[in-house]
């Protein structure tokens, strides 16, 4: 039997309200700008994480050492050697030599290993044999990255284990031309209604900008990684009905994390150079067409490799310059069109500043 | 509303989402986010959620503040959505909203099941022609009237539809005190309608 309650509950759940004006686009907004947020507190999370492995990985590296011989009263490793005679510069090892002691030649940066007195010399042909072979071993380790053939000389590489790098790219190649490419004709739009008559797209460079850190993993080994933005404008043009001719406006912004490895191929003075490759992925945080905002959370993968040249300022500062070519994976679900869905391979130059510590 | 669909490189096709998009279908598409699915549910839902979410809020700002998180707490989580037939996606956006309109008050420290203090209303059913005649603003104001808990359990029961149990469940009550609350909410309520439809004459 009814109730007069189910009479209220009815009533009150048929009611309809109307919303103000305008509410959708206040909801779409709030709801845009809180998924940019924790699309990025996301992005930084990932990144620190990321960061604390690659650190993790770093850590075993940072206490290594030469070995350069294991006798005893012989220090087995060049920390050591420095610990014991507070030296920073040089120490000089007269490989050739039969025996071994260690002094100091008078300068309070030279640590030298010198020749022992003949008549110290103690023990069996058999103990001679194996000092022989433990004497050898430097001269074997000639390839050794600290090992310097020309000087004989065993000395420490300053080499920075962290580089953190801001950097501005553009494109410098198919900036006007390109079949279904930058100039495209007859194809169609999307987001345009009534194009009736011949349409076109004009993509303007993209410009990226970047934040890039890089942890030294192994000696010239370099894992770099970070996050860039990059702006794509695009301009679309078709004619109307009556044959006049109509532009308008696209502009997509998007955020990406890049991993790339980095290999360090020449050194010299305050110049160095490497080579990398690598992958991307990003996405669209802001797309905006005539007005009107388009939405794409597809994420978009791409692989790339690039060379460097960096010159040193400073001890901590230098600037460099890396061209970079990237092969941009298209996915079917991305609503947009801009550039690089219409060019997957891409020539980039990146310029900016190093900061190693 | 007209829009163009991606189905292939520069294939787009024109479909109007509002008249042939069935719920499923809806659901899919703002899972995949797409940005005009979630315009058309918006159209379709925000109307009769508002109401809801007017009633378990102080004003219509609240109330409005509340329909907002309630739809984008459904835009993120409508991967999870699992259709059960025609009106399970609007049951889903109404349970949406209920839970966050207790989780609301409930951090707010308004949801108090004391037994103390409490008044005890002998007031007599109101006539069912009599209610049918009452203006809706009318009942919604005396509805909104009521003491928080009771609100809370009247519209939860009344209005919504929720079991004893179910409301038990979502205010972590006893099922015992979900009826009573529900008891003293109906008596609370008819003495107002009895005390509207007196003057009324």
């Amino acid at each position: 039997m009814e109730d007069w309650t189910d009479i209220i509950g009815k009533r009150i759940k048929e009611e309809r309200k109307t919303l103000p004006p305008g509410d959708w686009d206040n909801l779409e907004r709030e709801y845009l700008a809180r998924k940019r947020s924790r699309w990025i507190y996301t992005s930084i999370i990932s990144l620190a994480a990321a960061a604390i492995a690659v650190l993790a990985v770093l850590l075993p590296y940072q206490s290594a050492d030469i070995n350069i011989i294991n006798d005893t009263g012989i220090p087995d490793t060049v920390s050591e050697l420095l610990a014991q005679y507070d030296s920073t510069e040089t120490i000089i090892y007269p490989l050739r030599k039969r025996n071994f002691t260690i002094a100091d030649q008078g300068t309070a940066d030279q640590v030298v290993i010198a020749e022992k007195p003949e008549s110290s010399t103690e023990g069996s042909i058999n103990e001679e044999k194996k000092d022989e072979a433990q004497i050898a071993r430097p001269v074997d380790n000639k390839e050794h990255p600290y090992y310097d053939n020309s000087t004989e000389e065993i000395y420490t590489r300053d080499r920075k284990k962290i580089v953190l790098s801001s950097r501005l790219g553009g494109l410098s190649s198919r900036a006007s031309s390109g079949i279904g490419g930058i100039n495209s004709s007859g194809i169609g739009i999307p987001y345009m209604l009534g194009a009736n008559g011949g349409t076109s797209i004009r993509h303007s460079i993209p410009i990226t900008f970047g934040l890039d850190i890089g942890f030294l993993i192994q000696e010239r080994f370099v894992l770099t990684s970070g996050i860039e933005a990059s702006v794509y404008k695009s301009e679309f043009s078709y004619s109307g009905d009556v044959g006049e001719s109509r532009g308008i406006e696209q502009t997509a912004w998007f955020i990406g994390i890049p991993l790339k490895l980095e290999y360090t191929v020449w050194e010299a003075d305050r110049f160095s150079s490497w080579i990398g490759a690598g992958g991307k992925a990003d996405r669209c945080i802001y797309a905006r067409l005539n007005g009107m905002d388009i939405h794409d959370d597809t994420f978009n993968w791409s692989v790339l490799a690039n060379a460097g040249i960096r010159y040193d300022l400073f001890d901590n500062i230098g600037i460099f310059l890396a061209p970079e070519v990237s092969w941009f994976f298209r996915s079917e679900n991305t609503q947009l069109l801009t550039y690089r869905t219409e060019n997957p391979l891409m020539f980039t130059v990146n310029a900016g500043v190093k900061f190693s510590f | 509303m007209a829009v163009f669909r991606n189905c292939g490189r520069f294939c787009y096709r024109e479909l109007d989402l509002e008249k042939e998009i069935g719920e499923k279908e809806l659901a899919l598409s703002c899972a995949k986010g797409d940005n005009m699915a979630r315009k058309v549910l918006y159209n379709r839902y925000a109307a009769r959620l508002y109401p809801l979410c007017c009633r378990y809020t102080k004003d219509s700002d609240a109330g409005k503040d509340l329909l907002h998180d309630t739809l984008i707490k459904a835009f993120d989580k409508i991967g999870g959505f699992n259709y059960r037939g025609e009106g399970s996606l609007y049951a889903w956006l109404r349970k949406i909203a209920v839970n966050m309109a207790i989780e609301r008050i409930r951090k707010e420290g308004r949801l108090s099941f004391s037994q103390l203090n409490d008044d005890i209303y002998a007031a007599e059913d109101p006539d069912i022609d009599s209610v049918k005649e009452i203006p809706l603003d009318e009942l919604l104001k005396m509805i909104s009237s009521l003491p928080e808990s009771k609100r809370m359990v009247f519209n939860l029961f009344c209005i919504e539809g929720f079991s004893h149990y179910e409301i038990s469940e979502l205010l972590g009550i006893s099922v015992n005190t979900s009826t009573s609350t529900l008891a003293k909410a109906k008596r609370l309520l008819a003495a107002m309608i009895n005390n509207y439809l007196e003057k009324m004459k």
